[in-house]
């Protein structure tokens, strides 16, 4: 049954442009969630949208549903997820990018070591290779040295992080239930317990 | 006397119940919702504030929805309660119903509004024959 249904107006391309700047802006402010629940909110602004259009026009529509950061916060609050705060990323990243440099110059020194050992009169290069990349130092009458990047390692250092940060939020649909029954539960209980104990 | 300003915080504990009660009324979709809130009295309300209400009873159970296909734009999605969804309707209007008559009291008391006839906490005035 579909007791009410308000009419849809068809919408100039000016306020078809408007709504979906106002959704889009709401989509990447909740890059955060799922992207079904993502998918399913645009799809309800949307028609919503629409038909709020078609009683007050698409700029008050826009108007009354509030700025797009507010309601991307609420929704992110009400999705419930317990996500990593940005600050873990940002310190976890800190503290592998300084472990990679440090792992950098301690192969130089040890490949500078080694070419200067090997170099009594003559020219020596030393490589070290990672990852597909290859670390060299030449030892003769000047010291020089470089890293040759292959595909592999940028595409590692690329696609891995992107797999990761995607993955290490992911938290499976079950888990996810059972969690927020029990919180729910933990919720219910103080409130039983509060309510009790207050009588 | 009609408050200026309505405080959000006091909207925000109580919509939950509302958005309950007027699905337990009828199915509605997100927009027909705040419209109904509004021509309820709740004139001063963002349309947005709804969907987070929406998402969050729709997360815990409290509420189901359905997506009605139109050929004229987006499907629309309709919501409706859940029978845990109507438990936590009955349960949150008799916590607000102990809670008017709790401030009513306090606030009889302070001189600042009617004290109801059965309230809880009432003073009462023994008759000594």
């Amino acid at each position: 049954m579909t007791p009410f249904a308000s009419p849809v107006a068809r919408l100039r391309l000016t306020d078809q442009a408007r709504r979906e700047w106002y959704i889009t802006k709401v989509d990447f402010l909740t890059q955060d969630v799922p992207s079904g629940y993502r998918k399913g909110m645009r799809r309800e602004l949307r028609f919503d949208l629409g038909a709020a259009a078609a009683d007050v026009g698409m700029s008050q529509a826009v108007r009354n549903i509030g700025p797009a950061a507010v309601l991307a916060a609420q929704l992110k609050l009400a999705e419930g997820r317990k996500l990593p705060h940005p600050w873990t990323g940002v310190i976890t990243f800190e503290i592998l990018a300084f472990s990679w440099i440090g792992m950098l110059m301690a192969t130089a020194n040890a490949l500078t070591a080694a070419a200067a050992q090997l170099a009594t009169d003559r020219t020596v290069t030393v490589h070290a290779a990672w990852l597909g990349s290859t670390v060299s130092v030449t030892h003769g009458e000047r010291l020089s040295g470089g890293v040759e990047f292959s595909v592999v390692t940028v595409a590692i250092m690329v696609i891995v992080p992107l797999i990761a940060a995607r993955a290490w939020r992911y938290r499976p649909a079950w888990l996810q239930r059972r969690l927020t029954t029990k919180q729910v539960g933990l919720i219910n209980d103080a409130g039983a317990r509060e309510r009790s104990t207050g009588r | 006397m009609k408050a200026d300003a309505r405080d959000p915080q006091l909207l925000k504990g109580v919509l939950p119940m509302l958005v309950l009660a007027l699905l337990a009324e009828r199915e509605s979709y997100g927009y027909e919702l705040v419209t109904r809130l509004q021509a309820d009295g709740l004139t001063d309300m963002a349309t947005g504030t709804v969907y987070p209400v929406l998402a969050r009873l729709e997360r815990e159970g409290h509420i189901t929805s359905r997506l009605v296909a139109s050929s004229s734009g987006p499907a629309r999605k309709y919501y409706m309660p859940t029978a845990r969804g109507a438990a936590e309707l009955t349960r949150s209007k008799l916590s607000w119903t102990e809670l008017t008559v709790t401030v009513a009291t306090t606030l009889g008391r302070a001189g600042l509004g009617p004290v109801p006839d059965d309230g809880p906490n009432q003073p009462t005035h023994e008759e000594t024959p």
